[in-house]
């Protein structure tokens, strides 16, 4: 692998991460009674740009790289499900995060602190933003399932 | 740079086991005089604090350690190690447990500062969700620990899962048995 | 930018963000089962996922600002039930793209 998709792998998975852990900061952030609507809105905004950065890293990877290099691998080996299940289902699972993150971001920047008047938008976007975690999750572990099964 | 990673990731366990085990050890005592005081309640956030650190250091030099067995394209006989994913759904469990706990029961203590736990309205209604948690949270950690320090001992995953369940079970009916006596006690 | 407008962006990107969501879905299975589809994609953005990637976020971005400029009075009550639609459009949306490979994998 050269040094160009290998940065881009790494910076997919770092960056990728980083965002679970800012929507995770999100997430218990809305926990607060008061929520800290400050924090919100830097730590929605950071999630949501991560995972944008993230997508293109992972996104050029895998449309240059692994369809031609990695996928072969996958096929031929014992765990062709990795390839057939996982990666097709992650990427397409993964567009709905920053899509999710975008809308936990915007409605905590525009809501402010009506966020904390109205506690059923409150527990809605708490929920919103446990799916984001919860998806970012299965993300990541779908996507060691897949690197394990390259030989 | 596998030894670096390695370290780091020791350092992260020290963290996580030590922060939840500090953690525990404080509520236990803070509950000896039957109500969370103000200054337990900060040293309580504090450890809560050092736990979600010293899992985020173990998240992230996990995950490098598993970018670079890829890179090197060991394959599944390394990267499908049993005893390495039961202790990815450790973490996912110590995840999603901890943010049950920063759901229910940080708030339930944050509201019953200083009030008896006979009186204390939120405790006594999230008593089995504050045990529940806790047990699954320290016996989470030790088994993450374990799995790390021996590989799972070359165990199918489907029984090293069973043990983990097992374990995290009785756990949680000892905490909870040991609240009710509490609470019961605090009561009168 | 006054409250009611605040609202109404919120809610307008809301309902984008579910449009987009139930398309990511429907796209995904129906390049699968109808090859003309995906050809479309990959003739028109050189990769299949990358066409669903820029349309989706199309839908995102552009859809929001459509829905906006739709006359229509915002009430921030609605905002929950738009907020808890998207959620259960994501978790729909992510069991039926599994759902669908883990079936495609089994019956092939």
């Amino acid at each position: 692998m050269g040094i160009l998709f290998q940065n881009l792998l790494i910076g997919h998975i770092l960056l990728g991460l980083t965002g679970i852990v800012f929507s995770t900061l999100v997430l218990v952030g809305f926990f607060k009674k008061p929520a800290n609507v400050k924090f919100l809105k830097i730590t929605s905004l950071s999630a949501f740009l991560l995972y944008l950065a993230s997508w293109v890293a992972g996104g050029y990877y895998y449309v240059e790289y692994y369809g031609g290099k990695v996928k072969p691998l996958i096929k031929a080996g014992p765990y062709p499900f990795a390839h057939g299940i996982f990666m097709e289902a992650k990427e397409h699972i993964f567009l709905f995060i920053p899509i999710l993150a975008g809308v936990v971001f915007l409605a905590t920047c525009l809501l402010g602190d009506k966020i904390n008047q109205e506690p059923k938008v409150k527990n809605a976007l708490t929920v919103l933003a446990f799916i984001v975690v919860f998806l970012g999750v299965l993300i990541t572990a779908l996507g060691m399932l897949i690197s394990g099964a390259a030989k | 740079m596998y030894e670096i990673l390695v370290t780091i990731h020791i350092i992260g366990v020290a963290l996580g086991v030590g922060g939840a085990t500090v953690s525990d050890l404080l509520f236990f005592k803070s509950a000896k005089d039957g109500k969370i005081e103000e200054y337990e309640f900060g040293f309580m956030k504090i450890a809560s604090k050092i736990v979600w650190a010293g899992f985020a250091v173990l998240v992230f030099s996990g995950v490098s350690l598993f970018i670079l067995a890829r890179l090197k394209l060991l394959g599944p006989r390394v990267m499908y190690n049993p005893g390495i994913w039961a202790h990815i759904i450790a973490a996912a469990v110590i995840l999603f447990n901890g943010l049950a706990m920063h759901w229910k029961v940080f708030p339930a203590f944050e509201a019953s500062l200083g009030i008896p736990f006979g009186k204390a309205e939120q405790i006594l209604k999230n008593r089995k969700i504050i045990f529940t948690t806790g047990a699954i949270s320290i016996t989470s950690w030790y088994f993450a620990l374990v799995l790390g320090a021996t590989r799972g001992f070359g165990l199918p995953l489907s029984w090293i899962l069973a043990a983990y369940v097992f374990a995290v079970v009785c756990a949680v009916i000892v905490a909870n048995v040991i609240g009710k006596f509490l609470m019961n006690k605090f009561k009168q | 930018m006054e409250t009611d407008k605040k609202i109404k962006l919120v809610c307008s990107f809301t309902r984008s963000a579910i449009i987009a969501v139930v398309f990511v879905a429907a796209a995904t299975i129906l390049a699968e089962l109808y090859a003309p589809f995906k050809d479309f994609l990959k003739n028109n953005f050189y990769h299949h996922w990358v066409g669903k990637s820029v349309i989706s976020f199309a839908i995102f971005a552009a859809g929001g600002v459509l829905c906006y400029l739709i006359p229509h009075k915002p009430e921030i009550k609605r905002l929950a039930i738009c907020f808890w639609i998207l959620s259960i459009s994501a978790v729909l949306g992510t069991l039926a793209v599994f759902g669908f490979f883990v079936y495609e994998y089994v019956s092939h």
